[in-house]
C-alpha cells in the first residue's frame, strides 16, 4: 500500500494511460476525457462514465490527478468538475510512454510487427 | 433528447447512484449524472429514443455493478478495529459471571421498561396518532341522553331516538349495542355469545364505510322489523369462517332466528369510541327486536346516535334546539 506510486502504477493499464494522456494537454471534465480518449484511439477505447469516475476517484486519492481550481474554458458548466494532471501524474505518464517506446523499439517486437519470425 | 426523457433518465440516475457509498456520491454523484446525460444525448443523436433506452439499460447495469464494487472497496479502505468486538464480548461475559443477580435484575428492569413504553405507545398510537377508519372523522357527532341519576350518559328510547335522527339539523343513524347468540353451524360446533349492534339503515353511509364484500343494509330492511339480515366484522368472519367468502348469502342462526349474511366489513372498522360500544362483531338492522322480543318501544332498547351535521350547523346549535316530538306510530 505504501509503495511508490510510480512503481505501483507501472505498467499503466490502458484506460489509466489514456485518461492521463487526455489530461496531459489541458484540464477536462468527465465527458471531455471520454471524448478525447475516443478521438485518440479512433473509437477503439470507449470509456463509460461510471468506471471513469471510479478511476478518477482513485487517481485523485493517489495524487496523480487533481481537481482543477479554475475552469479551462470561460463558459464551462459551473456544476462540472475539471481534472488536471499533477506533476506526479505527469511523471507516471512519461514513465509509461518511455516503457512503451522501449518495448516497441525492442527487436523481437519490431520483428513481430513487420511480420517476421517468432520472438525467442 | 426531450426535456421529459431527460428528467426521467436523470431521476433514474439519481436513484441508481444510491448504490455508491455516500462519500463517493457526495463528491462525484452530480458529475457522474451530467456525464451520463451527455453520453445519452450523443446516443439520442445517433439512435433516437430507442438508442437512449438501449443505452439506459446498459447504464443501469454498469452503475449498479460499479456502485456496489465501490462500496466493497470503500469498506476495505476503512480501518477496522481488529478483535475489538471479541474482547468486548468476553469482558461482558466475565462481568455477568461475577454478578449474575445484578445483571439479571438489570435485564428484567430493562425488559419491563421497554414493555411499558411499548404499551403506552400502542395506546397513544391507537387513540391519537392512527387515523380513524372513517373519512372526515372530525365531522362526526355522537348524541345520547344525560341521566342525572348516573354519571355519564345513556341512550334514547326508540321513538325519541328515531325522531332526533330525523331532525333536519343533521343526518344521523341510531345505534344500539347488545349481545347476540350465534348458534353452532356445520363448520363451528360451539354456540357463542358475540358483541352485536343494531343500526339504522343509513349507519354505514354516515360512517362512510363500504363493505369489503357484499353489501350493507337498505332503508327497507331498516323499516321492517322482520328483516333477518346481518353484516359481519372482518375479525368474526376470519375467526369463525376462516375468511370463506361463500358465507355471503348463507343463513346463520342469531338468537335462534335464521339470518342471512349480506356483507363483510373492511378490516379494522369499529364504531366510534364515543359510542362506548367496544368491539362489535355483528351488525343487524336497528328495528330487529332484541332477543326475539316484541315490536315494542321499550323492548327494542335504547339508542345512541351518530351523525354528521348539516352545513352551517354547530354542535352548540344542535344542543340548544328543542327536543323533537316523537312520532306516535312506528
Amino acid at each position: 500500500m505504501d509503495r511508490d506510486p510510480l512503481e505501483r502504477y507501472a505498467p499503466l493499464k490502458p484506460d489509466f494511460f489514456h485518461i492521463l494522456l487526455a489530461l496531459s494537454d489541458q484540464d477536462r471534465h468527465g465527458y471531455g476525457i471520454i471524448k478525447a480518449v475516443e478521438e485518440a484511439t479512433d473509437g477503439r477505447l470507449q470509456l463509460e462514465p461510471s468506471p471513469l469516475y471510479r478511476r478518477l476517484r482513485r487517481m485523485v486519492e493517489d495524487g496523480i490527478v487533481t481537481e482543477a481550481p479554475e475552469r479551462a474554458i470561460a463558459d464551462a458548466d459551473e456544476r462540472r468538475r475539471y481534472y488536471r494532471l499533477t506533476p506526479l501524474g505527469r511523471r507516471i505518464l512519461r514513465a509509461e510512454a518511455e516503457r512503451l517506446v522501449n518495448l516497441a523499439g525492442s527487436a523481437p517486437v519490431r520483428r513481430l510487427a513487420i511480420g517476421g519470425g517468432r520472438p525467442r | 433528447m426531450s426535456p421529459r426523457l431527460r428528467r426521467v433518465v436523470s431521476g433514474l440516475l439519481s436513484l441508481l447512484s444510491r448504490c455508491y457509498p455516500a462519500t463517493f456520491r457526495d463528491r462525484y454523484g452530480d458529475d457522474l449524472r451530467l456525464t451520463y446525460l451527455d453520453r445519452l444525448n450523443a446516443e439520442h443523436a445517433s439512435g433516437g429514443t430507442a438508442g437512449v433506452l438501449r443505452y439506459s439499460l446498459r447504464m443501469a447495469g454498469r452503475v449498479i455493478w460499479d456502485g456496489l464494487s465501490e462500496r466493497v472497496e470503500d469498506r476495505r479502505r476503512r480501518p477496522r478495529p481488529s478483535g475489538r468486538w471479541r474482547s468486548d464480548l468476553l469482558s461482558i461475559r466475565r462481568a455477568i459471571a461475577r454478578r449474575p443477580g445484578f445483571y439479571g435484575a438489570a435485564v428484567v428492569t430493562f425488559g419491563l421498561g421497554v414493555g411499558a413504553t411499548a404499551s403506552v405507545f400502542s395506546v397513544v398510537d391507537a387513540v391519537l396518532l392512527r387515523p380513524l377508519p372513517y373519512p372526515s372523522p372530525r365531522e362526526l357527532v355522537v348524541a345520547g341522553m344525560a341521566i342525572p341519576e348516573f354519571e355519564g350518559w345513556g341512550g334514547l328510547a326508540w321513538r325519541l331516538a328515531d325522531a332526533v335522527r330525523r331532525d333536519g339539523a343533521w343526518e344521523a343513524a341510531t345505534v344500539r349495542g347488545h349481545q347476540a347468540d350465534l348458534a353452532p353451524d356445520a363448520q363451528n360446533p360451539a354456540a357463542v355469545r358475540i358483541p352485536a349492534a343494531g343500526v339504522s339503515g343509513n349507519f354505514f353511509t354516515i360512517m362512510g364505510t363500504r363493505p369489503a364484500l357484499g353489501r350493507t343494509f337498505t332503508f327497507a330492511e331498516d323499516a321492517t322489523p322482520t328483516s333477518r339480515v346481518a353484516v359481519l366484522s372482518d375479525a368474526l368472519w376470519h375467526r369463525r369462517w376462516g375468511g370463506d367468502s361463500t358465507i355471503l348469502g348463507r343463513s346463520i342462526r342469531i338468537n335462534g332466528e335464521p339470518t342471512e349474511v349480506i356483507g363483510i366489513l373492511p378490516p379494522g372498522f369499529h364504531p366510534p369510541e364515543a359510542l362506548s360500544m367496544g368491539r362489535v362483531d355483528l351488525y343487524v338492522p336497528a328495528t330487529v327486536p332484541v332477543e326475539g322480543r316484541d315490536w315494542d318501544n321499550y323492548q327494542r332498547g335504547y339508542f345512541r346516535l351518530v351523525g354528521r351535521l348539516a352545513p352551517g350547523v354547530t354542535v352548540a346549535g344542535l344542543q340548544n334546539r328543542d327536543a323533537p316530538h316523537p312520532r306516535r306510530d312506528p
